[in-house]
């Protein structure tokens, strides 16, 4: 029980922040129900897909040999078959499957095969339930990754880099980069700088005056600008924007149990230890509510490191275009499950964790997915999608639900967002919501 | 299966020249695209490539009705064109064209679609704002402040994106929430390290220029330390409320009971967040109505120059002239180019542009395998990176030809290298120069020992040696021949590529997803000498037209092992380097230089092409051929020397000058209306 009254410090803090005008006021009623947390986990180059498929459908589905490694998990996750991320289609632009896949993934839109750099995606289905839930955390959202972009050679076909290194996306030109480092995803999350992790008031004052003169410094400027220049700067000015809110939240203390946590190592040995940190770190934010939306790259789209630990030789990217040569069927099997591992730990510790009456996992929907169904072939119908948790009652786990005919993927963004008390009308490519996520 | 290939070079075109021959009306242009390009589409591609999704290799053909609309995809059009050419396309089971068809609509595309009008009034473009990416940044710190500290290392800052091959493009160098934040904690802790540095001469010293005292009060003193710090870091002349608010800011500080050093340490700050200092902002300006292109200001233009040669902000003495109205004078620039290029600074060209060129990053993406490879591990990466660097320095510090990269007859070692190459190391084994100390245990000191996991004596002494025969430039250093190997072997068909993308600038398209690789085609042929396997590779038409190209050249790499090493056998098969390209037979990396000098105006078409890309921070465009070309009629009767290019581009149009935005255009037409 020792949560629920680390949680009760937590929401002391957030009272005291609450007289501050950016913040809408909370009532008591909202503050004893849990907040639901979203989290979406992206894995790259798709799948063996006959080898994830599961047979049968509700409760009665037998696991594929994929899926198997989801291990006690299974009954934690639901399995959703059947839809569709269609924009990462060509649409007559020829090859780039892996760039346009990152960039549609959380959008849903197609990105443009610019000419030159200008990059030309939309807000990402987790900065849009940033915008609505994430105002009242010290963060509105966490990105998460393991691999820098790519800093030589081209990306993916003409497609600028970003689409594949980035899934979350701030504006259609603003990709959130994502921290790749524990140590320094920790310190941005919980501070360092008392050892406390708090801020001393005579900081937060220095952070806004800074703030206020380089607000300032933009808004003089900016109508000497040309066109293309002032979409530049208006993103500065966003990001600016965007801090200040985040500095004014800077004195929210930080849960005590957060600081009998060691900060994790900026150097991790294994791809699979740097994967666990990151999402012991995702389970810290949401058990802490220093975030409620969050998003991790296991690796970037396209990626093609080798998995030695688990005696995979070869680059991912290379074997995901296997021919059906046996030895590279069998190298991407194994990568598919151990990256279903990572996220079975994943759901695992959330499950582990105590919150009110249930656990946080019974507060969060956290998805695993990519846009590319089959590595070897590069659909973006049939997508391997999972979705892990209760979401506060919306989801009820434990099931294979299949829907029919190229469901947008969006169709379930909408869904989780509706959870999560973030509604749109629509986003996207969306038709709608999608039914049978609960029983 | 037939697939249309489309290359990674979306932003680079295909480089051909415009003539007089070209400036066509603009009807007929439209007229000759109806007449010689559409029928040929309709007889040989729509078949394929038409139906939206369903379209051959999801490329839709139908919709290029008019030149118009083919205009809008430049870079598309110069692939097709290229695969036509190449005889890639239609595949070799449609219906194919005679060649005098193929060789027209070749031409006619290349005409229509390929080549710029220089006839036209020039149109230098326009370089969207750029922020300072995370190499420029730490260098503008150091030189701003004198310190020795790596902000984006400390801090973390997310990386940047690539476009068109450097990570310098001001379109997508973007400003994300968590970078603002790393650059508030960068800015905290430079002010921080900044104020330490002790001694008259001390980072401290030179920030505060003056500290309050009894005469002084706080205000004034901080008058004192930002008017001289702005103007630097705003990389022209401070304005004086900008200068005001700074004192303000600090007198409010110390009003409410910070030390001086804090006050001011929230004016740096202030500073070092702004946009006028992450940017590298070329505001408008009042022109003419009409007016269709503009000089940027002195100090835009010594700011380029700058990042340009230093990646770094300009000097006092290059901030004076701009202020001076040096820069407008073309003996003053030529001088200040000469002096850049002799600065130390300029090293940074190696690190940023050469890295990026050669593709030198690649070599942090890969690792080999150490049972065959025993040495190789992050001392001889570094050691490689080294050589590169170094070779690079000389050669633009001794002014080289292009073309002779390809052949010069020297290198740099440190011993390490030597030992690698095979070499002596000032007439000593370096072998014998491997510190061979004791480890825990026998075994492990023998592993290490195998391993080179330990320093040489004198490992950090890097000499300048007379290349074996054998050896020659940049094609048998252990860099380039690295980044182009697969971990266990190497890679005839990546060194090709290399050569066709990096120094020709004409890189083949990348195989489609589902053209078999190499191991379905030469399956049950592992037993064969490789060469023999890519030939059974090649007999496939799918693939033939365009590793006909590359196997060749990078066959002539035979001799050099995955990690460089020189070899004479390779799994027991002799060597055997040579091969025919465009009916020239090359046989080993003599001659491949040679093959690649007789190309000296592809080598250096491509290389102002990466360089002006490089320089501008911009992709390039069409229009831009025809500086392009300049520079090459200015450079080529002394044989394309480095400097020489270097100043040419330099004193051209696009980076000295810029088209008039639209917006500004109209505005000022509306004022004079007024």
């Amino acid at each position: 029980m020792r949560s629920s009254i680390n949680r009760r410090n937590f929401l002391r803090g957030l009272g005291a922040s609450v007289a501050l005008p950016a913040l809408p006021s909370l009532a008591a009623a909202e503050l004893a129900k849990p907040p639901v947390r979203l989290a979406w986990l992206s894995f790259p180059n798709g799948t063996n897909y006959e080898r994830w498929m599961p047979e049968g459908e509700g409760y009665d589905w037998k696991p594929s040999e994929t899926l198997a490694a989801l291990g006690d998990a299974r009954r934690d996750v639901l399995v959703l078959s059947g839809l569709a991320q269609r924009n990462a289609e060509p649409q007559g632009n020829g090859p780039g499957d892996h760039a346009r896949s990152g960039a549609t993934f959380l959008t849903g839109v197609h990105p443009r095969k610019a000419l030159g750099a200008r990059l030309s995606a939309a807000m990402s289905v987790d900065q849009a339930a940033a915008d609505a839930i994430g105002q009242s955390t010290r963060l509105p959202s966490l990105e998460l990754g393991t691999e820098p972009s790519r800093s030589a050679g081209s990306c993916d076909s003409g497609y600028p880099c970003a689409y594949s290194s980035n899934i979350s996306w701030r504006s259609p030109t603003q990709p959130m980069p994502k921290e790749i480092n524990p140590r320094l995803a920790f310190e941005r999350l919980f501070g360092t700088f008392d050892g406390k992790g708090q801020w001393q008031d005579r900081r937060i004052a220095m952070r806004q005056s800074v703030l206020d003169i380089v607000a300032d410094d933009a808004a003089r400027l900016r109508p000497r600008l040309g066109a293309a220049d002032r979409l530049k700067l208006d993103e500065y000015f966003q990001s600016v924007r965007d801090t200040e809110r985040r500095v004014e939240r800077m004195n929210t203390p930080v849960p005590a149990f957060v600081a009998e946590e060691p900060a994790p190592t900026a150097e991790p040995a294994s791809i699979s230890e740097h994967i666990r940190l990151m999402l012991d770190l995702m389970v810290l934010a949401f058990r802490s509510d220093t975030t409620r939306v969050a998003t991790f790259m296991m690796a970037n789209e396209g990626s093609n490191r080798s998995y030695k630990e688990i005696g995979v030789g070869g680059g991912h990217h290379q074997l995901s275009h296997h021919r059906n040569q046996e030895s590279s069927v069998q190298s991407v099997a194994k990568i598919d499950r151990f990256l279903v591992e990572q996220f079975a730990y994943f759901v695992g510790r959330l499950r582990d964790t105590a919150e009110g009456e249930g656990t946080l996992l019974d507060n969060c929907l956290a998805l695993y997915g990519c846009a590319i169904s089959d590595g070897n072939r590069h659909d973006h119908r049939e997508l391997p999608i999972l979705l892990a948790g209760r979401g506060g009652g919306a989801a009820t786990p434990g099931r294979h639900v299949r829907y029919s005919g190229d469901t947008p993927l969006n169709n379930l963004y909408l869904s989780m967002l509706d959870a999560a008390g973030a509604p749109l009308e629509r986003f996207g490519d969306s038709t709608g919501r999608v039914d049978r996520l609960s029983v | 299966m037939r697939y249309l290939l489309l290359s990674a070079a979306a932003s680079l075109f295909t480089p051909a020249v415009g003539t007089a021959d070209d400036a066509v009306p603009s009807n007929g242009r439209q007229q000759r695209f109806a007449d010689e390009v559409l029928p040929f589409v309709t007889d040989y591609c729509v078949d394929c490539h038409s139906g939206g999704e369903e379209a051959e290799g999801g490329v839709d053909l139908e919709g290029y009705t008019s030149l118009a609309s083919a205009e809008q995809d430049r870079a598309r059009w110069s692939q097709i064109r290229g695969l036509i050419e190449l005889g890639a396309m239609p595949p070799v089971d449609a219906l194919l064209p005679e060649p005098a068809e193929r060789d027209a609509v070749v031409g006619a595309i290349e005409s229509l679609l390929e080549k710029a009008d220089c006839g036209l009034p020039a149109s230098p473009g326009r370089v969207t704002i750029r922020r300072l990416n995370a190499f420029e940044y730490d260098n503008t710190v150091q030189h701003l402040f004198g310190i020795e500290y790596w902000p984006s290392l400390e801090v973390g800052f997310p990386s940047d994106e690539v476009a068109a091959g450097f990570d310098n493009q001001g379109d997508a160098l973007t400003l994300s929430p968590i970078l603002l934040e790393k650059y508030l904690d960068a800015a905290e802790k430079i002010a921080a390290k900044a104020l330490e540095g002790g001694g008259p001469h001390g980072s401290r010293a030179r920030l505060l220029v003056e500290t309050p005292h009894a005469q002084l009060s706080v205000r004034d003193a901080a008058r004192a330390v930002f008017e001289r710090l702005l103007p630097l870091a705003f990389r022209r002349p401070a304005e004086p409320n900008e200068v005001q608010r700074l004192v303000d800011l600090t007198g409010r500080m110390h009003d409410g009971g910070a030390s001086f050093d804090e006050a001011v340490s929230a004016g740096v700050q202030a500073v070092l967040v702004s946009p006028h200092f992450l940017f590298r902002v070329e505001p408008e300006v009042v022109h003419a109505p009409g007016q269709a292109t503009e000089a940027i200001g002195g100090y835009q233009l010594a700011s380029r120059l700058s990042y340009f040669l230093w990646s770094s902000m300009p000097d006092l003495e290059l901030h004076r002239a701009a202020g001076a109205g040096e820069l407008d004078d073309e003996q003053a620039l030529r001088r200040q180019v000469e002096r850049m290029l002799e600065d130390e600074r300029s090293r940074s060209l190696q690190k940023s542009f050469v890295h990026q060129w050669i593709g030198v990053g690649q070599l942090y993406e890969l690792e080999f395998n150490v049972r065959r490879y025993p040495t190789w591990g992050a001392h001889l990466r570094e050691a490689m990176v080294s050589e590169t660097e170094r070779f690079f320095a000389a050669a633009f510090a001794e002014d080289m030809c292009l073309e002779d990269l390809v052949n010069t007859d020297f290198t740099f070692v440190n011993p390490r290298m030597a030992e690698h190459y095979g070499l002596e190391f000032e007439g000593q084994d370096p072998a014998e120069m491997y510190y061979t100390g004791s480890g825990p245990d026998r075994e492990e000191m023998l592993r290490r020992q195998r391993r080179r996991e330990q320093r040489y004596r004198e490992e950090d002494k890097w000499i300048r040696v007379e290349l074996p025969a054998g050896r020659r430039g940049l094609l048998t250093q252990a860099t380039v021949l690295a980044l182009t190997s697969n971990p266990t072997e190497t890679s005839p068909v990546k060194r090709g590529k290399w050569v066709l993308d990096v120094l020709l600038g004409d890189p083949p398209p990348p195989a489609p997803p589902s053209v078999p690789g190499l191991e379905e085609t030469a399956a049950g042929a592992h037993d064969l000498p490789l060469r023999e396997q890519l030939e059974l590779h090649r007999s496939d038409p799918n693939c033939a037209a365009c590793h006909q190209q590359m196997d060749p050249l990078g066959l002539a790499m035979q001799n050099y092992d995955p990690i460089g090493r020189w070899r004479k056998r390779e799994n027991g098969h002799p060597i055997d380097a040579s091969g025919e390209v465009d009916g020239v037979a090359i046989d080993g990396v003599d001659e491949l230089a040679e093959y690649i000098r007789s190309r000296r105006e592809d080598v250096a078409r491509n290389f102002v092409g990466k360089l002006l890309t490089f320089a501008l921070g911009r992709g390039l465009e069409i229009q831009d051929q025809c500086a392009i070309e300049s520079i090459l009629d200015q450079t080529r009767e002394d044989g394309y020397r480095l400097r020489s290019v270097i100043t040419a581009l330099v004193l051209s149009d696009p980076f000295r000058m810029r088209s008039v935005s639209e917006s500004v255009r109209t505005a000022n037409v509306s004022d004079a209306a007024r």
